[in-house]
């Protein structure tokens, strides 16, 4: 009993501890199998979570999900890939929204919700740690 | 610290948490601007001035359709202001169709339809003069109107082709307090008479460059909104103007120098009296450089001219101009900019003046 209470704090405090960490390895951006297309680089997968773009092409229009924001994933995501911090995040989806034309992409819970809505939207777009993919969905990006 | 019991209630509360799908809450922001004034005009003065104050927002109703609207608080004249600029509910009804209904700024080149109220988005510290808005001193356009929106975007060989349409409650005068006293009016409730004004804007992106070209036209019958009849007898819903325009805009965003232009042709046909028919014409072309990531100076040439007898300009008293505006714009971070602008006025009729202006604009996300 003692030894269950003092892992059990020893994860909560970590969980706790490690979600607050900037540092995050290998994210990767997955894909409904549907989407044609094999790859896809930094500049394609800033252009769409930026609403920039709607389109990949060769795959049409595609749709995107996003994750918490202030989560690793998010973070590691937004700042390595996208190149936005959080302020600058905050600013250009005001102007967007200010235009009316377009709003941020969805928000899912977690790695496993993304994968699930992935899987079953056919032109639905998602990033994830590297470990939470699975076969359901294909993978167009992996973080350096 | 936990006890067994407290260390499964946070571990199930936390489970239950991620497995929440968040949906979008209702996206607020805020514009507003503070100004320092200077002009060399006589009888002009220096002051301290409060720009607009923007409250905007949009929420996604359900899966297809959203609503958005903005109110815009000004000061005029020493008078408080509170105005809906914008309010309208869209639909998506596919992929290169939505069908929105409210309050619009018009299909009328690339300002209007980008820049709205928002003073930090735009470089200069002050709209080209002529695209002032209807309660501005210098408008010549109907900046809004009400009714339904149409648009949408469809790729097109090297790049996307986007169209919107209008149709709504055309623009109106009073004249019953003579010339030049009043303002182009939108009509958000009623409308003097059963014509309506259509209007279509049309843009092209290209792919490979970043260049936006624009095409719109508008058809107004400009109407009496006077309720009772004024000293020339003109009675209310009468048309007063039968109005055609055209315009063509251009916007290229290079990675250091970027290009504004926009063209409007206005056909303005006297339907009361015996001014007849003319055409005038404003346009500005304007000119930025990006020296680092935030500094930014930029000229602006604008030029408003128009037949003496043009009806529609006397009924607005508004005059020809030619202006030259040199403005510095300093990003103090994505949501703040200090703007340092002078403009040179130079009415057709003399009298040329130069205005100055500080501004700090800044946005609440």
């Amino acid at each position: 009993m003692g030894k269950f209470k003092k892992i059990s704090n020893w994860i909560i405090a970590s969980s706790l501890l490690f979600a607050g960490l900037p540092c995050f390895a290998d994210v990767v951006v997955v894909a409904n199998k549907a989407i044609t297309a094999d790859s896809l680089n930094a500049k394609q997968i800033s252009d769409l979570w930026l609403a920039k773009s709607e389109f990949i092409s060769g795959s049409g229009k595609v749709v995107v999900v996003d994750q918490v924001s202030g989560t690793p994933v998010y973070n590691y995501f937004y700042k390595n890939i996208v190149k936005k911090n959080g302020s600058q995040l905050k600013a250009y989806w005001a102007k967007i929204i200010f235009s009316g034309k377009r709003l941020p992409p969805s928000v899912l819970a977690n790695d496993a919700a993304v994968i699930e809505w992935v899987a079953s939207t056919p032109a639905g777009l998602g990033y994830v740690t590297g470990a939470s993919v699975n076969e359901t969905v294909k993978v167009l990006f992996r973080s350096p | 610290m936990f006890n067994r019991k407290n260390t499964k209630f946070l571990l199930t509360g936390i489970m239950l948490l991620s497995s929440i799908i968040s949906v979008h809450a209702v996206e607020f922001g805020v514009f507003g601007d503070v100004n320092y004034n200077d002009t060399s005009q006589a009888g002009g003065s220096n002051a301290f001035a409060l720009g607009s104050l923007d409250f905007y927002a949009m929420q996604e109703i359900d899966d297809k359709t959203r609503a958005f609207f903005e109110m815009v608080f000004e000061e005029h004249d020493n008078q408080n202001f509170v105005d809906l600029e914008r309010l309208w509910i869209r639909r998506n009804l596919n992929d290169n169709l939505n069908i929105s209904a409210g309050r619009f700024h018009t299909p009328l080149g690339y300002w209007n339809r980008n820049y709205h109220h928002g003073a930090l988005l735009y470089d200069t510290a002050t709209r080209p003069g002529f695209l002032d808005f209807e309660d501005g001193a210098g408008s010549i356009l109907p900046l809004h109107f009400v009714g339904i929106l149409f648009d949408g975007k469809v790729r097109a060989a090297n790049g996307s082709l986007g169209y919107e349409l209008q149709f709504g409650n055309g623009p109106s005068y009073n004249t019953s307090a003579g010339y030049g006293g009043g303002e182009i009016e939108v009509n958000n409730i009623s409308d003097p008479n059963r014509s309506k004004s259509p209007g279509a804007r049309i843009t092209y992106n290209f792919n490979d460059i970043p260049l936006t070209l624009g095409l719109a036209a508008m058809s107004n019958n400009i109407s009496e909104s006077g309720l009772s009849g004024n000293a020339s007898g003109i009675i209310s819903g009468q048309t007063l103007v039968q109005q055609f325009i055209s315009a063509a805009d251009l916007e290229f965003k290079g990675d250091k120098v970027d290009v504004l232009a926009e063209y409007y042709s206005l056909k303005n046909d006297d339907k009361f009296g015996s001014a007849g028919s003319h055409t005038g014409k404003a346009y500005y072309i304007q000119l930025g450089y990006q020296i680092t990531a935030s500094l930014k100076p930029v000229y602006r040439y604008e030029s408003v001219n128009f037949d003496d007898n043009d009806i529609y300009f006397l009924i607005l008293n508004r005059r020809q101009e030619n202006r030259h505006v040199l403005a510095l714009r300093y990003d103090l971070s994505e949501s703040n900019v200090l703007k340092f602008q002078a403009m040179n006025v130079s009415p057709k009729t003399g009298g040329a003046y130069n205005e100055y202006i500080i501004q700090w604009a800044f946005l609440i996300p």
